[in-house]
């Protein structure tokens, strides 16, 4: 792998893209990543909800006591409000949900440390969006070129995508404009590049990498 | 092995056996033979950069009308003429030896996801055969024999081996308890995975692997765990929950609502930011590829 490709891969990973490498030695790389297929936010299976009501985890302990909320860091199992041993668990923090309006259910799960501690088998992984609350997820890849230039004058010449028939309608050119003490980007979709002239002029200039990931990684939403 | 006349899988790497590895250091060789069996049968493979959930993202070009072959991909269809179409499939590959007849693996919650395009392949590298199964096909498996793994509070635990997969020597055949598992071995595994129908109308089928998503995995069973009276009232909520979060307005509302009773109930702010950080490292724990935080 190139060290240009190997640099915006590290990049993508950084924007919480994953990266994928074709077999071979070839000029490009797939960043996929799971997103709302409605709002187009990233989508973390590692989050958990309530499996009762779907809050997501606050990471706290609570007080059976006192209902205090105390630091999941507390490994004194003592409430640090109201001083009890031994009362602190992982609940879920929504009043209105089962696990806090039940009292049978309550301290069923509670025996158990609570909605959160992994012994209760009453979390689940993310079932909606954070961000619009729809339910519907999808992966969302790119396949991505990337070429270093010294100006925005680019000689089509010197760089052939492998591999252009595969996912066109989500290909991208990535340019790398190498200046003195930075670098700036600019993107092209694969089509538009594969139809250009031997040499253009690269109009649109971003300061950094996220405006292009911005573009590359938008319009990814459907109408449900 | 080679019921279809095509042989798949086969031993790519023949100098080496699978008995030479354990559990502890196969995963690599595992996934190349995964990987190379796939390349075999006209799939362009995707391996991770940085290790992710997703062990391999495939794509073929098929033909729209469902022409093509397991073993081919092309530009034009063959058999009708039609320009062909790229499909991809995130794979999550499992394996395993045979260990007295059965293959034994686990699914989390996090494992299930509702993009059709998600396939789980099972690697039994005791008999050489892969279970090629898409989500959709999973769980409509469980949900068509009345069976639901995923309400047990095991499953959402992440600790439920899944022990009902079994290899009949006598007969070379597997079988899910009574139900046979043919279906999804080794080439007629391949056959529904490249079904182009799931890239063609990929929003439908979103939404029916959510709706059967949801009525497996949104179903509590006490089992042994809790007390079997809680299951009624359990599952009352969740069908409540259910029709509160077919609003998606709804959904994202009642997060706000939580997120406002904190702010207002925490007194001390930096617990309350607390929570923010620690949402913040599940992501970068996962965008690293690291599993979720468990908290006891």
């Amino acid at each position: 792998m190139e060290r240009e490709l190997k640099s915006i891969s590290h990049a993508m990973i950084a924007h919480g893209i994953h990266i994928y490498i074709p077999s071979g030695h070839k000029n490009y790389i797939i960043g996929s990543r799971l997103t709302c297929a409605e709002c187009n936010e990233p989508w973390f299976m590692n989050f958990t909800e309530c499996f009762l009501c779907g809050a997501v985890n606050p990471f706290l302990y609570r007080c059976d006591n006192c209902r205090a909320f105390n630091s999941i860091t507390n490994a004194s199992g003592r409430c640090n409000n109201c001083g009890k041993q031994g009362t602190l668990n992982l609940e879920c923090p929504n009043p209105q949900c089962l696990s806090n309006t039940d009292k049978s259910v309550h301290a069923a799960i509670n025996q158990l440390g609570g909605v959160f501690n992994m012994n209760s088998g009453f979390k689940i992984s993310l079932q909606r969006c954070l961000n619009c609350g729809s339910q519907y997820h999808k992966y969302q890849t790119r396949k991505i070129y990337v070429v270093t230039t010294p100006s925005t004058n680019v000689d089509k010449g010197k760089f052939t995508p492998d591999d252009p028939e595969l996912l066109r309608s989500s290909s991208f050119v990535v340019f790398r404009l190498q200046g003195k003490d930075k670098l700036r980007y600019s993107l092209l979709r694969e089509d538009q590049y594969l139809k250009i002239d031997h040499v253009f002029e690269l109009t649109t200039i971003e300061d950094n990498l996220d405006g292009i990931l911005d573009k590359v990684f938008s319009d990814g939403t459907i109408n449900i | 092995m080679v019921k279809s006349g095509i042989e798949f899988p086969i031993n790519p790497f023949p100098d080496v056996e699978p008995k030479d590895f354990n559990k502890l250091n196969k995963k690599r060789v595992t996934e190349d033979f995964v990987s190379e069996n796939f390349e075999m049968m006209g799939w362009k493979v995707f391996e991770p950069f940085t290790d992710t959930g997703i062990d391999r993202i495939l794509s073929k070009k098929v033909c729209p009308s469902g022409h093509t072959g397991i073993k081919v991909s092309e530009d034009i269809c063959t058999q009708c003429g039609k320009q062909t179409i790229d499909i991809l499939r995130f794979l999550q590959i499992k394996t395993r030896a045979l260990k007295n007849g059965i293959f034994g693996f686990t699914l989390k919650s996090k494992d299930i996801r509702i993009d059709p395009r998600h396939v789980y392949v099972l690697y039994c590298d005791t008999t050489q055969d892969f279970f090629i199964i898409p989500v959709f096909e999973y769980l409509k498996f469980f949900d068509e024999i009345n069976s639901n793994p995923f309400a047990s509070t095991a499953f959402r635990k992440g600790n439920q081996k899944l022990n009902s997969l079994r290899y009949d020597q006598s007969t070379d055949s597997w079988s899910w308890g009574r139900h046979s598992w043919e279906r999804f071995r080794n080439t007629e595994g391949l056959k529904k995975m490249q079904d182009p129908n799931i890239d063609l109308n990929l929003i439908d089928w979103v939404k029916k692997t959510r709706e059967l998503s949801n009525k497996l995995l949104i179903t509590f069973s006490s089992g042994g765990t809790y007390p079997s009276n809680l299951e009624e009232t359990v599952n009352k909520a969740l069908a409540s929950r259910m029709q509160i979060f077919e609003n998606k307005q709804q959904a994202a509302k009642a997060k706000q609502d939580i997120l406002d009773y904190l702010k207002n109930t925490i007194k001390d702010g930096a617990l309350f930011q607390s929570i923010m950080k620690y949402w913040e490292t599940v992501k970068n724990l996962e965008i690293a590829g690291g599993e979720e935080m468990e908290e006891e």
